[in-house]
């Protein structure tokens, strides 16, 4: 059977859609997935026009305004519910790994937390 | 290619332009700055520089600090001169896909590029078999204009096996770098030099060969007619190219493909038409052998033979037939020369008497056209002898012999079927071969006078060892 398109996301994919909860432009992601990740990925301008072309053809994001060739966009239903469910899984994993690698009750016991209230390590309401 | 172009410019070379394999750089100084080829993936071969997508990948870009070169179809690029900034591409796995994608096009192109001018000329070759394609490649041969095609389409189907075969090697890289998590790149610096040396060498070749197989030898023998014919090319030629660059960043239309075939069209009318415009008169038959006219007639390999009886035969005959109709042609190239002779009597086919002389230095040449001679369909060998140091190879050739359904029409009108057979001799010394061909005459015609007769001639040919 076919993987779907954006079955899960890559961590640039991730990030962007995160970042495009507001409103953005393009340069301006590069800036806020850098922060969101706390300077650990980084989207170059090229994967990050591929992304966006990809994510609209998909109706993952919108596009809202343009002033000559800068276009600012914003994340869609669908794109949310895509970010939701990756966030989920992340959590799954992160769960699991917590109980098995960790074998620390404390660690379990927060990613549980985190799994109950659905919140993101940045604060994130989802 | 981002290697290259970083090396330049920190010898003070900047790049400013590239066109294929040939970039122009400007004099600047020397500067450590890092470039990068991007390869867009949705960009068709056809479009133009100057496309909306281009333009807009441009823009994302330099505002994350790059600076934007040259761009030709779907290769963008860009150089910056902070070595820490962020790659343009991040995702190795976009990366793969984009150039994958162009790649693959582009390999495909050039191998369909190659085996279509293959195929235009050698199309016959699928009617007539392998018969006609010794054929086609030795008019080839035998013309300097000729082996410059040859050279075209050999290079045409190389880059094309070429490009398939560096596609699949490089898709195997790219995923294997892919499953190592390392970068995936375009290509090694040292294939990318090799190809570069190795385009810019065939253009060099080709320039080289064009001046001495056309231009030198047409000065030569002040051939005022070719060398009208090659100045309207040119023109033509480069009037085409220059405007074709000019719509490069547009990209391809429709019409300027028309206005180039009918540019074409009009220079081919100019050229088969020169002589009336410019009362211009192709340069005269001549041999390159005696300079009096054809090698060898029939009635130098005829006359005198005698029958059962001792009387002479074909002697008048043969002189008749020889003056009546006859042609003379004459090849010239830098590989393979010939010289060429028929005869038509009136009432049987035109291939009663034929010979053609071939020289060349290159033994691989000779050894070419012996083999296209000798090995034809319905030659049967009829032995092999010296006369001296010339090597002859006798052959008989009955397809001239009539089907069953022939003579059995025959017969019903009441007609004898006649058996004919075509004597070939070839002979060989040095740097020549002298195939003869004639309609076998009966009894009273020995073929060993007939080859004695060609040999003798053969000896007197400078170089004959």
């Amino acid at each position: 059977m076919p993987r779907e398109q954006f079955q899960s996301l890559t961590e640039p994919m991730y990030y962007i859609l995160m970042s495009l909860q507001d409103e953005c432009c393009g340069v301006d992601i590069m800036e806020k997935v850098r922060g969101l990740s706390g300077g650990r990925v980084q989207v170059g301008p090229g994967t990050l026009y591929a992304l966006l072309a990809k994510f609209q053809e998909g109706d993952m994001i919108e596009e809202t305004r343009q002033e000559g060739r800068k276009k600012w966009y914003r994340i869609t239903e669908k794109g949310n519910d895509s970010l939701k469910k990756e966030y989920r899984r992340i959590l799954a994993m992160a769960r699991d790994g917590a109980a098995g690698l960790e074998g620390d009750r404390d660690a379990v016991l927060e990613m549980e937390k985190l799994w109950d209230f659905g919140r993101s390590g940045n604060g994130v309401l989802l | 290619m981002e290697c290259f172009f970083e090396k330049m410019a920190a010898r003070g070379w900047m790049l400013r332009d590239a066109r294929g394999s040939f970039w122009g750089f400007e004099r600047q100084t020397p500067k450590d700055v890092k470039f990068s080829v991007a390869i867009l993936k949705d960009v068709s071969m056809w479009e133009g520089s100057e496309n909306e997508e281009s333009r807009n990948f441009q823009f994302y870009c330099e505002s994350a600090g790059w600076h934007f070169v040259c761009a030709e179809k779907c290769r963008q690029i860009l150089w910056s001169d902070n070595r820490d900034i962020v790659p343009i591409e991040t995702d190795e796995e976009m990366k793969m896909e984009a150039v994958k994608t162009q790649y693959r096009k582009q390999a495909a192109f050039t191998m369909f590029v190659g085996v279509l001018w293959t195929l235009i000329y050698f199309w016959p070759v699928l009617a007539g078999g392998a018969e006609l394609g010794g054929y086609l490649m030795k008019s080839l041969l035998e013309s300097n204009a000729g082996i410059l095609v040859l050279f075209c389409i050999l290079y045409l189907l190389l880059g094309g096996l070429a490009g398939i075969v560096s596609y699949l090697v490089w898709c195997q890289m790219a995923k294997r770098n892919l499953s190592r998590k390392m970068p995936v790149l375009y290509r090694p610096y040292s294939v990318f030099m090799v190809k570069d040396i190795a385009e810019k060498v065939f253009c060099l070749l080709l320039v080289v060969l064009f001046y001495i197989t056309v231009v030198r030898v047409t000065v030569q023998e002040r051939d005022w007619r070719t060398l009208t014919n090659l100045l309207v090319f040119f023109i033509v030629f480069w009037g085409v190219s220059l405007f074709s660059q000019s719509r490069r960043k547009k990209g391809f239309r429709w019409r300027y493909l028309a206005a180039g075939m009918a540019a074409v069209m009009i220079m081919m009318f100019g050229m088969y038409k020169i002589d009336t415009i410019f009362d211009m008169e192709s340069s005269g038959e001549d041999t390159w052998m005696t300079g009096n006219g054809p090698f060898l007639k029939c009635s130098e390999l005829f006359a005198g033979n005698k029958n059962a009886e001792g009387e002479e035969t074909e002697k008048k005959e043969a002189e008749d037939r020889e003056e009546g109709r006859s042609v003379h042609t004459r090849n010239a190239s830098i590989l393979l020369e010939s010289e060429s002779y028929n005869t038509f009597p009136s009432e049987i086919c035109r291939e009663d008497f034929s010979y053609t002389l071939y020289k060349s230095r290159y033994k691989a040449v000779l050894n070419y056209i012996r083999k296209l001679s000798e090995n034809r369909p319905g030659y049967e060998e009829d032995g092999d002898y010296w006369d001296g140091s010339i090597y002859i190879r006798r052959y008989s050739d009955q397809r001239g012999i009539p089907t069953e359904q022939e003579t059995a029409d025959g017969a019903a009108a009441g007609d004898v079927p006649a058996e004919v057979i075509y004597r070939i001799s070839v002979l060989r010394n040095g740097p020549y071969i002298l195939v003869i061909r004639y309609k076998d005459q009966g009894p009273g015609l020995s073929k060993e006078i007939v080859d004695s007769r060609a040999a003798d001639k053969m000896k007197r040919l400078p170089g004959i060892l």
